[in-house]
C-alpha cells in the first residue's frame, strides 16, 4: 500500500507542472494586465505612477523569470502575495475554505440521503410509477442550470416573497455558525446545489443496483432467507455504489472548491466566489494558489477513491 | 479621482466611493424629503451599504480602488473637502488654506482641538506623516501627486531624511507646503493628502519614514487591515472576508457623533444583488441603474433622489487609425456626430434621465459652460453633406468612400454592458443610414481597455469617464499624453487646447475665473474638432430607507452630513 501511494504521488508531479505552467501561461497571456485594471482607466494617476507599481509588483520581469520566481517561492511553501490585498495568497484561500465546506457538505449529505433512497427505489420497483416518476425528475432536475435555478430561488423566495435572505451567511448583526440564521442562509444555496447531485445519483445507481440485482450471490442471499431490506443494504447497495464512489471522484475538489456559480449567486463567501473574482481581476498569485491547491486535492482525492474502492469491494486489491 | 467608468458601467454602486474628492451639481431631490427638522432626532439603529467587492486594503495611501476607498473614507478625512453639490473644495480638519500670490505656497491653518479616535490631538503632523509614507510607498499610485513640492525627489531618493518643502509650526496648527513650479489644482490635492491622512501617533509604531533608508515603507503591515484611529464619523471595528466590514460610531467626530450606532459596509456579488438588497430593505441606501429605476421606485419602503452626475459617456474616434484614415478629418468626425440621434440614445438607456453632453467638463461641474456650443442635432442631410466636403464620394453599394476605400470601420465596447451595447446598435443603424458601415464588436472589459490604448490598430470604442471634483483634463487631451498607458487615445492635437490645459494648471492665475476661461477654451475647441461624440451624462439615482432622515444625497457626495442621519421609529 505505502509503495502504491508512493507511485502515485511520482506520478503527480509531471501532472502538476504541467498544471502550473498551463495556469501561469494562460492568466498571463489574456488581455490586459492587473494594474491597468487595478486602476480601470484612472486619468489621474500618471504612467510613472504606474510603472513603479508594476516594478514593485515584479509584472515588468520577463515572463519565463516570473514563472521560474513562483516556482522557487512554491518550493519553499510560498504561495505568493496577493495584488490587490496585499496579504499572503494562501491566507486569503484558506480563511474562505471553511465556508466552502459547509456549503457542499451539507450538498453532498443531502445528496445522498435522498438520492441513494430514490436509485434503489427507481431500481427494484423499475417499470412501475415511482419509477417512472424518479426518471421525470432526473431529467428535468439534470437539464436545468443551476445559475438559473439559483437566480429563480433568489428572485422568488427571496425579493418578491421574503420567505429567504438574498444571500450570504448571516443577516447583518448575526454572527453565529450553528444557529437558525445561518440554517435559514443555508437552505437556498444547499437546495440548490443538492438538485443537480440528486438528479444524477438515482439515475446512476438505478442501473447498478438493476445489474447487481441478478447476481447470483443475491439470489443465493435471498434464497438463504435474509430479510428483503438485508438484501439490498449489504448485498444490493454496498456493490452498486462502487461506480457511485468514481463518480464522486473528484469529490474533495468540489468540497473544497465550493460551487463557483452558486457562490455568486448566493453571495457566499467561499473559495468559489473569491477564486472567480481572483481570475477576473487578474490577481495571478490568488489564480495560481487556488490551482495549485484544487490540484493537489484532486490527485490526493483520486488516491483516496481508490483506496475507497478496496474497501467497498474487497475483491478489488490495490496494486 | 478621475476614472472611466469601468466594468458594470455608468452607475457606481457603492455611493460615491470617491471618498472626499468629488464635484458639482444641480441636486434634483424627487420625492419624499425627510420632513426632519421639526421632529427630535433619535438615536440608535444601524446603516448597512452595499460593496461589489472586499476592501482590498483600509489605507489610503495604497488604495487603488473603490472598494477600499469606500472603508477608509469613514476614518481618514482630509484637511479639506469636495463641496458635496458645487465640487469646490471647502474647509475640512483645515479652517483655512491659502495659496500665495505667486501660486508657490500653500497655507493651511488646523481647526483647533481636533481628536483622533484613540484621543491622540490630531495636527498638521499627521498630513507631513501620510506624505512622507506616500514618498517611500513602493505601491502607491500617488506620487506624482506630490512631485512638485520642493526637496521631494532629494527624500525620495534616500538623499534627504525629510521632505524640506513642508514644514510643520505653530504647535502642528500650521501647515505650509512649497511648490517648484505651480500647481493650480493643488489646494484640492494636497488637502486629503492624496487621499486620507493617517494618524501617525499610530502608524509610527509600525513605520517611521524620517530617515535615508529607502528600503522600507508603509505598504505591508497589519494596520492596513486594521485602522487603528478614526477623524471621521466611524471607527473600524471589524472585518469579516467576503462578508461585511463593521464601523461604530466615532464619539469624537468633530462634526458631532452620528446618531446612528452602526455602520455596515456589506458585500455582495454584483450590481444587481445590491439592488435586490435594497428593495428587500436589507440595504439602507445606495443607487441604481436606470434600468431598475421604475422597479425600485415602486417599493413603497423607500424614498428617491435624483442628482447630476459628473461622468459622462462618449464615442472616441482614434485620429490615428490605419483603417479608417478619414477619422483624422474634422469634418468627418462632426457628420459622425450629427449623424447619430443622441436623444433617441438617451431616451432608450436612461428613460431621459441624464443631460446631453457636448464638450469635456459635465453639467455639474464649476467650469460647465455650454454657451456657444453646437448642440449637433441630429441631421442626417447635414452629416452627409460634411462626409461630401471633407472628400467623400458616394459608393455604388450606399457607402461612402473615402480615397477609393470604402468607409468602413469598427466600433468596440465591452460586453455585458446594456447601455453600451445598445449606443452600439443605435451607431450602426444610423451611421449606416449616412452612409458608413460599422462592424460591431463586444469583448470584454480587460480587452476593450488593452485594445483603446494609444495606437493604429482600433477605430472607435464607446466607454465613459467618471470625472473628480476639481477639473484638470490634462492627462485626457494634452498633445503630449499619447503613449503607451495615457488617456489621449484619440491622438488629438489641437496648440490651443494644450496652452489652455496649461494654464488651467500652471496658472500662474489659479482663480476659479481664471481658469474657468481657460477650460471654456478647451471645451469650444472640443465641440469644435469633435474627438469624441460626446453623448450624456447619467443622472444619479439614489435610494434610501424612507425611516432615514437628513439624508440630502449629491453629484460629489451622498453622505456628507451622515452624523446627523437618523431613523424615524
Amino acid at each position: 500500500m505505502g509503495r502504491f501511494i508512493a507511485r502515485r504521488l511520482i506520478q503527480a508531479i509531471p501532472t502538476l507542472f504541467g498544471v502550473l505552467l498551463i495556469t501561469f501561461l494562460l492568466s498571463r497571456l489574456s488581455p490586459a494586465d492587473p494594474v491597468k485594471l487595478m486602476l480601470a482607466g484612472n486619468s489621474e494617476v500618471t504612467v510613472e505612477d504606474r510603472q513603479r507599481l508594476m516594478d514593485a509588483l515584479g509584472l515588468n520581469d520577463p515572463l519565463p523569470l516570473q514563472f521560474v520566481k513562483w516556482l522557487w517561492q512554491l518550493a519553499h511553501g510560498d504561495f505568493g502575495q496577493s495584488i490587490y490585498y496585499h496579504r499572503p495568497a494562501l491566507d486569503l484561500i484558506l480563511e474562505r475554505i471553511p465556508n466552502s465546506l459547509q456549503l457542499s457538505l451539507l450538498a453532498l449529505l443531502i445528496t445522498l440521503i435522498v438520492g441513494v433512497p430514490l436509485g434503489v427505489i427507481a431500481a427494484l420497483r423499475r417499470g412501475h410509477v415511482e419509477d417512472h416518476a424518479i426518471r421525470v425528475v432526473s431529467v428535468a432536475g439534470h437539464a436545468i442550470p443551476q445559475f438559473w435555478l439559483g437566480l429563480i430561488f433568489v428572485l422568488t423566495f427571496a425579493v418578491q416573497n421574503r420567505w429567504f435572505p438574498i444571500g450570504s451567511m448571516n443577516v447583518v448583526g448575526e454572527d453565529c455558525t450553528f444557529c437558525w440564521d445561518r440554517v435559514w442562509h443555508l437552505m437556498g444555496p444547499v437546495l440548490v446545489l443538492s438538485i443537480a447531485g440528486i438528479a444524477n445519483l438515482p439515475r446512476i445507481l438505478r442501473t447498478e443496483v438493476l445489474e447487481v440485482i441478478s447476481q447470483d450471490y443475491v439470489r443465493t442471499a435471498r434464497s438463504k432467507g435474509l430479510k428483503e431490506n438485508v438484501v439490498v443494504a449489504v448485498h444490493i447497495l454496498r456493490n452498486a455504489l462502487i461506480p457511485v464512489v468514481t463518480s464522486f471522484g473528484g469529490i474533495l475538489v468540489i468540497f473544497i472548491g465550493g460551487s463557483l456559480i452558486i457562490e455568486r449567486v448566493f453571495n457566499w463567501p467561499g473559495l468559489g466566489r473569491l477564486t472567480f473574482e481572483a481570475a477576473v481581476s487578474k490577481d495571478y498569485p490568488v489564480v495560481q494558489a487556488g490551482v495549485v491547491i484544487s490540484s493537489v486535492l484532486l490527485i490526493f482525492s483520486y488516491l483516496l477513491r481508490d483506496i475507497t474502492y478496496a474497501w467497498v469491494d474487497p475483491r478489488i486489491k490495490v496494486r | 479621482m478621475r476614472r472611466l467608468i469601468a466594468i458594470f458601467g455608468a452607475t457606481m454602486l457603492v455611493a460615491t466611493a470617491c471618498a472626499g474628492n468629488t464635484p458639482t451639481s444641480s441636486s434634483a431631490p424627487n420625492a419624499s424629503t425627510s420632513a426632519a427638522a421639526s421632529v427630535t432626532p433619535v438615536a440608535g439603529g444601524r446603516i448597512v451599504a452595499g460593496a461589489t467587492g472586499d476592501p482590498k486594503t483600509m489605507q489610503p495611501v495604497i488604495s487603488t480602488d473603490t472598494q477600499s476607498s469606500f472603508v477608509w473614507q469613514w476614518l481618514y478625512l482630509g484637511l479639506t473637502r469636495t463641496n458635496y453639490k458645487t465640487g469646490e473644495t471647502e474647509p475640512s480638519l483645515a479652517d483655512k488654506f491659502e495659496q500665495s500670490k505667486d501660486g508657490l505656497t500653500l497655507t493651511y491653518t488646523i481647526h483647533p482641538g481636533l481628536q483622533w479616535s484613540d484621543g491622540t490631538p490630531f495636527t498638521a503632523e499627521d498630513w507631513r506623516y501620510t506624505v512622507h509614507t506616500v514618498a517611500r510607498s513602493a505601491k502607491t499610485v500617488r506620487k506624482s501627486t506630490f512631485q512638485d513640492i520642493v526637496g521631494w525627489k532629494d527624500y525620495v531618493d534616500g538623499k534627504a531624511s525629510s521632505i524640506s518643502g513642508i514644514t510643520v509650526s505653530n504647535n502642528g496648527m500650521t501647515l505650509e507646503i512649497k511648490f517648484a513650479k505651480v500647481f493650480c489644482p493643488a489646494t484640492a490635492a494636497m488637502g486629503g493628502a492624496g487621499g486620507g491622512i493617517l494618524p501617525s501617533a499610530a502608524f509610527k509604531k509600525v513605520y517611521d519614514p524620517y530617515n535615508t533608508d529607502t528600503t522600507k515603507n508603509i505598504d505591508d503591515n497589519a494596520l492596513n487591515m486594521a485602522p487603528p484611529a478614526s477623524m471621521g464619523p466611524f471607527v473600524f471595528k471589524e472585518f469579516k472576508p467576503g462578508v461585511q466590514v463593521t464601523l461604530t460610531r466615532n464619539d469624537k467626530y468633530f462634526r458631532g457623533a452620528p446618531l446612528v450606532d452602526e455602520f455596515v459596509i456589506k458585500v455582495y456579488a454584483d450590481a444587481t444583488a445590491i439592488k435586490n438588497a435594497l428593495v428587500t430593505g436589507e440595504v439602507t441606501y445606495g443607487t441604481v441603474e436606470a434600468k431598475d429605476y421604475d422597479e425600485v421606485k415602486k417599493v413603497d419602503s423607500l424614498q428617491s433622489f435624483r442628482y447630476k452626475t459628473s461622468t459622462y459617456n462618449y464615442i472616441g474616434w482614434n485620429a490615428k487609425a490605419a483603417k479608417a484614415p478619414w477619422l483624422a478629418n474634422v469634418q468627418v468626425r462632426q457628420a459622425l456626430w450629427y449623424g447619430i440621434n443622441v436623444d433617441a440614445i438617451m431616451q432608450k438607456i436612461v428613460f431621459g434621465l441624464g443631460t446631453q453632453v457636448y464638450a469635456h467638463d459635465p453639467p455639474p461641474s464649476w467650469a460647465y459652460d455650454e454657451s456657444g456650443l453646437n448642440k449637433y442635432k441630429y441631421d442626417v442631410a447635414q452629416a452627409k453633406k460634411l462626409l461630401e466636403q471633407a472628400g467623400a464620394k458616394m459608393g455604388p453599394d450606399g457607402i461612402y468612400q473615402w480615397q477609393g476605400q470604402p468607409m468602413k470601420m469598427r466600433i468596440e465596447t465591452n460586453q455585458g454592458n446594456n447601455a453600451r451595447e445598445t449606443i452600439l446598435q443605435f451607431a450602426q443603424e444610423q451611421y449606416k443610414a449616412i452612409g458608413i458601415q460599422i462592424d460591431p464588436l463586444l469583448e470584454s472589459f480587460n480587452a476593450l481597455l488593452d485594445r483603446t490604448d494609444p495606437g493604429t490598430d482600433f477605430e472607435g470604442f464607446i466607454i465613459g469617464w467618471s470625472l473628480g471634483a476639481d477639473p484638470d483634463p490634462y492627462s485626457i487631451w494634452h498633445s503630449s499624453q499619447q503613449g503607451k498607458g495615457q488617456f489621449n487615445n484619440v491622438g488629438y492635437v489641437n496648440p490651443t487646447v494644450d496652452q489652455a490645459l496649461l494654464d488651467n494648471r500652471n496658472g500662474p492665475d489659479c482663480s476659479q475665473t481664471a481658469r474657468k476661461s481657460a477650460l471654456k477654451k478647451v471645451d469650444t475647441a472640443l465641440n469644435n474638432d469633435a474627438p469624441y461624440t460626446f453623448l450624456y451624462s447619467a443622472d444619479g439615482l439614489f435610494f434610501s430607507n424612507k425611516q432615514l432622515q437628513n439624508v440630502d444625497p449629491s453629484t460629489y457626495s451622498q453622505t456628507w452630513n451622515i452624523e446627523k442621519w437618523w431613523f424615524k421609529k
